[in-house]
């Protein structure tokens, strides 16, 4: 979806809802990559940047499917005001 | 960060909501909250499982699973500090508790059966997270 088709408010920004046991407002933008806001996300949560590699962004919890590939724009995750996207560990087979 | 109540609140609201989920929270006689959840995907597969929060966010939780008939089970109580249902985790720890081997609970680190990834309390929200996120993977 280009941003020029979404609806004014979530071309401007929007905020989501970050959950790691709580759950945090962070704002976000259509244009913005994943791994973007995963970094705001991981700030958040007073995770240090050089520990944000060991997290992904996912859309529920426990699911290894669920989680986003951080090359991909918010908007390819359809996400919008009030989505809410969890903090997880990458899933590993271990 | 959250403590109490709060807590279980927040873990039934942000991660067990949904027709698979069955919740049930409080706080024991020694003002410890405990939250219970019956996951059930399908009518094979199912796990019970309970968190109980003494000293948090200095120590992590204890972790237990039981049988899912105990769920209706109306005398049954869910005893913490007893091993839970021998076959309801994936594993056994060397003391003999029904678990799965994953950080972030008590068991994980008694009679060293672990020393990597470390009880962090300054971290407590991230690292009880990661214990959810990694028994909603295996249950």
């Amino acid at each position: 979806m280009e941003t020029s088709e979404l609806p004014q408010e979530e071309a401007k920004g929007f905020e989501v809802t970050v959950i790691a046991t709580s759950a945090k407002k962070i704002k976000a933008h259509p244009r913005e990559l994943i791994a973007q806001l995963k970094l705001a996300a991981t700030a958040a949560f007073g995770i240090p940047p050089e520990k944000a590699g060991d997290y992904r962004l996912a859309s529920a919890p426990g699911d290894p499917a669920a989680e986003f590939d951080e090359a991909k724009r918010v908007a390819d995750y359809h996400l919008h005001t009030g989505s809410k996207v969890y903090l997880v560990k990458p899933h590993t087979d271990a | 960060m959250i403590a109490g109540k709060e807590l279980v609140d927040a873990l039934e609201a942000n991660y067990f909501e949904g027709e698979a989920f069955h919740v049930r929270t409080g706080i024991d006689r020694s003002e410890c909250p405990w939250i219970l959840v019956l996951v059930r995907r399908s009518e094979a597969s199912a796990r019970l499982f309970g968190l109980r929060f003494l000293d948090y966010p200095s120590s992590p939780p204890t972790l237990r699973f039981w049988r899912t008939e105990r769920w209706n089970e109306s005398s049954f109580a869910f005893d913490f500090t007893s091993m839970g249902d021998d076959g309801s985790g994936l594993v056994q720890s060397p003391a003999g508790v029904a678990t799965m081997c994953i950080p972030f609970h008590v068991d994980y680190y008694k009679g060293a059966w672990h020393g990597d990834r470390p009880w962090l309390p300054e971290a407590a929200d991230n690292c009880l997270a990661e214990l959810v996120v990694n028994i909603l993977r295996r249950a």
